[in-house]
């Protein structure tokens, strides 16, 4: 609320300013907007100190709030500061495009971070960290091949042509930011089918392996959905790096000229 | 047993992997921030100036867009003199506000007291190529006039009901309805066209002229008229004309267009433009109002002057070394100091002239007696005392007829002691650069702030040559340059024959009359049409656009109207001056939101032109 009462009187000040004098982002409320944006990117980069150092605002989590919120007013402060017109040149447009890149990586990242952890935590059964991932994988294989160990020849001959080859490897895929159970029917079905087929005695050992076959593949929908969420930083933190280049390259420009 | 799967975060182990780095992405990301950094001031060093630039310059100033000292001082922005450079060489100061305001008011005192306005104020650039700059938003007029159209007051010139004499006896009904009559045409509509033809597209209409327009009704076998017998005395004649040089001018003219008897010479046919007429008109001027003919030779004289001025000011300065920018500056200095001086010896004598040392005496005087009137006059001193007060600006008409005195007296002084000239000449040319409504403390300032801007240009230029930064190019100064020539040759032709008819003679009062009386005969052809006023023609004005401070094309709006729905009762009109014009009001019906523009530049210009 109090982010949008800040945009909506940046907007308001906008507004009766240029219905009162011509805007130019280089003199007046114009460059004040700018100085003021300027001000909150360097705020937005000192995001990496909300851990380590002393928290003025409290907790990390109050620090995230300020760096969303005033991330978002900051590139309407930019918006404003060019009078709402497109740039003229390389430096204009590569400011206004890194902005607004930044400010929509960043809100993405948010939406993110809040949609995906309630996502497999209502979707999935294991929960593992991601850098732990292939070491379980890798478990898992070796537990399965104890399974099988002293099975039938029938079950041992399904087991290396249609499991193993599925368990050995993390299968990481996008269509889990869709469903993260997807594919997961299908998976199922030889075990199914298998099922008709071993003795009685062997089924149980089908069942452990198709419970494996599903640990291993919530393994991999963790490993793809805590991958989105670490590396969208990609997309976020170097832009957001090379446009305080570019700001710090545009103020000079400003106090030379 | 069935397989129990393993529920929640598995514990960490001696072989759990390492979590991720803190700032993995931090040192990468400022790594390529600096590089981008290193980069764009690298090339910046290295001339690739673009990159640091908000945005490329428009068009017309592409050829310096990468040469950022062309128009920015490091440290101080854009500044004017960086302008000035190619759209005002001459120095003529037309782009300052004080230009406009005095172009739009006709006041120079408001003119001087107008704030100074940067250039890049209303003309924004970085904007891209294709972004026109002169596009200045209506914003910036309202910051001192009316904000829109709705607001726009009534033309001045039907505010005042009065509309400068076009130099014509002319009558619209008269002509219309002869042109109706010949064409057999039933409505007044229909022969406007037959004068007013349409020109080049956004060029308006043809201007009117006697042979295109006039001639086929008001000549007979190529006479306009006749001229009574004068006396042979009292003008020139055809061998006399030519024995003073003007051959070309009359060759056209036969010995048989006169008649000569008994001393007195006639005209049985007439042309126009007729070189004896024009001739002997001005000789008879100059012989019968000597003081008139004295003030319209100095105002010629004082333009040529100034025009020669600005002429040598608008040199190139490429081709200028920086020698004689250095000869430039001394001499503006001088002229600049001058200046100051005789404002600083007319400060010290300003009370005497404004009459405060009087009043003081006054008030003294009157306290005494009577405290409440010595108080009145106290009121008044303070007035007179404010600085640059100075004696009150005479009315425009007063302020032309001793401006003609002083003239005369110095035409007389110049006559009685030819050593005088060039004191009388400085004096004349200083007295027609007055304008009315300021004082000679005002031009002085008004002197003394040009000089400083000119000198300011060129330090300002010389300081580039320092920096090894090129003068712009000619093309931009070669445009004022004609326009400045062309001027000048249109003086130094109507000074050339104004020194043809000139004469020192000196003629009692009843023998000016005379020559006045003979003046009348011999324009009495011409004056059927043309006005006759202080012996000599006024100037003809014909179809000259009325709005002096707008300009107005018919072209697009005859698409929209005809003429008579902005020009209602012109079929009545008997009088030259009628305007026939509906006003701002008609302009209103088509020019409101989401119809014709309405922005203050479709109409206005801020700058005034270069010669005037």
């Amino acid at each position: 609320m109090i982010a949008a009462g800040a945009a909506l009187v940046m907007v308001l000040v906008y507004a009766i300013s240029v219905w009162l004098a011509p805007w130019s982002p280089k003199r007046g409320l114009g460059l004040v907007f700018g100085i003021l944006a300027s001000l909150i990117f360097v705020f937005e980069m000192a995001y990496p100190y909300r851990r380590s150092r002393a928290r003025p605002f409290g907790t990390a989590r109050r620090w995230l709030q300020l760096h969303v919120y005033l991330g978002a007013l900051a590139f309407l402060a930019v918006l404003i500061h060019t009078g709402f017109h497109w740039p003229g040149g390389f430096m204009g447009w590569a400011l206004l495009l890194l902005s607004a890149w930044t400010t929509l990586t960043g809100l993405v990242g948010v939406w993110l971070q809040k949609w995906l952890p309630v996502v497999m935590s209502e979707g999935l059964r294991v929960e593992a960290l991601y850098e732990r991932i292939p070491a379980l994988v890798e478990h898992l294989v070796k537990e399965a091949d104890a399974l099988v160990a002293n099975a039938s020849e029938v079950l041992e001959r399904f087991y290396l042509a249609e499991v193993r080859t599925r368990l050995a490897v993390v299968e990481p895929s996008w269509s889990y930011l869709l469903d993260v159970r997807a594919g997961r029917e299908r998976a199922l079905e030889p075990f199914r089918r298998m099922s008709s087929f071993v003795d009685p005695a062997e089924k149980e050992i089908v069942n452990d392996l198709m419970t494996i076959r599903m640990e291993k593949m919530d393994l991999d929908v963790h490993y793809s959905l805590q991958g989105v969420l670490r590396s969208w930083l990609v997309v976020h933190v170097p832009p957001a790096a090379v446009l305080m280049a570019l700001l710090v390259v545009h103020i000079l420009a400003w106090a030379l000229y | 047993m069935p397989r129990k799967p393993t529920w929640g975060t598995p514990t960490r182990s001696e072989h759990h992997p390492p979590l991720r780095r803190k700032w993995q992405f931090l040192y990468p990301s400022a790594i390529a921030a600096a590089v981008v950094a290193v980069v764009l001031v690298g090339g910046y060093l290295v001339g690739a100036r673009g990159t640091f630039s908000p945005g490329t310059v428009t068009g017309a100033h592409g050829s310096i867009d990468s040469s950022c000292e062309q128009c920015h001082t490091t440290g101080q922005g854009v500044s004017n003199v960086r302008c000035q450079r190619c759209h005002d060489p001459a120095s003529g100061g037309r782009l300052a506000a004080s230009a406009h305001v005095l172009f739009g008011s006709g006041d120079p005192r408001k003119a001087a007291a107008a704030p100074d306005l940067a250039c890049a104020t209303c003309h924004v650039e970085h904007k891209g190529r294709a972004a026109s700059i002169s596009a200045v938003p209506d914003i910036q007029c309202a910051k001192c006039h009316f904000g829109n159209l709705r607001r726009h007051p009534e033309f001045a010139v039907l505010r005042a009901s009065t509309a400068e004499a076009p130099g014509m006896n002319f009558g619209h009904k008269k002509h219309i309805e002869d042109v109706m009559k010949e064409q057999g045409l039933t409505q007044a509509a229909q022969t406007c066209a037959t004068c007013h033809t349409k020109s080049q597209p956004r060029r308006d209409f043809e201007p009117l002229s006697f042979d295109q327009h006039c001639a086929s009704c008001h000549t007979k076998e190529g006479s306009v008229g006749t001229v009574d017998p004068v006396p042979l005395t009292d003008v020139v004649d055809l061998e006399g004309l030519k024995a003073r040089g003007l051959t070309a001018a009359v060759a056209a003219l036969k010995p048989e267009e006169f008649e000569v008897a008994r001393g007195k010479i006639a005209r049985p046919s007439l042309r126009h433009r007729d070189p004896w007429v024009i001739f002997n008109l001005a000789k008879l001027r100059a012989e019968g109002d000597p003081e008139a003919f004295a003030g319209e030779r100095a105002r010629v004289e004082a333009r040529i002057a100034s025009l020669e001025r600005r002429l040598a000011a608008a040199t190139p300065f490429a081709a200028l070394d920086k020698g004689a920018l250095q000869d430039r500056v001394s001499a503006l200095q001088r002229e600049r100091e001058g200046a100051a001086a005789r404002l600083a010896a007319q400060a010290a004598a300003g009370d005497a002239s404004t009459g405060v040392a009087r009043l003081q005496e006054i008030e003294t005087g009157l306290r005494a007696a009577d405290a409440a009137a010595a108080d009145e006059v106290s009121k008044l001193r303070a007035v007179a005392a404010e600085k640059g007060a100075g004696p009150a600006p005479l009315p425009t008409a007063d302020f032309e007829a001793r401006r003609q005195e002083v003239l005369a007296l110095l035409e007389a002084v110049e006559a009685a002691d030819p050593a005088l000239k060039p004191r009388t000449a400085d004096l004349r040319r200083r007295i027609v650069a007055l304008v009315p409504g300021e004082n000679a403390a005002d031009l002085l300032t008004r002197v003394r702030d040009q000089r400083q801007a000119s000198l300011d240009r060129l330090k300002d230029e010389i300081k580039l040559r320092d920096q090894g930064i090129a003068p712009p190019r000619a093309a931009p100064l070669e445009a004022e340059r004609r326009e400045l020539q062309r001027a000048l040759t249109d003086a130094r032709t109507q000074l050339a024959a104004l020194a043809a008819v000139a004469t020192t003679a000196a003629l009692t009062d009843e023998e000016r009359q005379k020559k006045r009386e003979t003046a009348t005969i011999v324009a009495a052809a011409c004056t059927k049409c043309h006005i006759l006023k202080a012996g000599a023609f006024e100037p003809v004005r014909a179809a000259r656009p009325v709005l002096a401070r707008a300009r107005f094309i018919h072209e697009p709006h005859l698409i929209q109207a005809d003429c008579a729905k902005c020009h209602p009762g012109t079929e009545a009109s008997k009088v030259s001056k009628d305007l026939n014009f509906t006003g701002i009001q008609s302009c209103r019906e088509c020019h409101k939101p989401f119809q014709a523009k309405q922005d203050c530049r479709e109409c206005h210009l801020f700058h005034p032109k270069a010669v005037p």
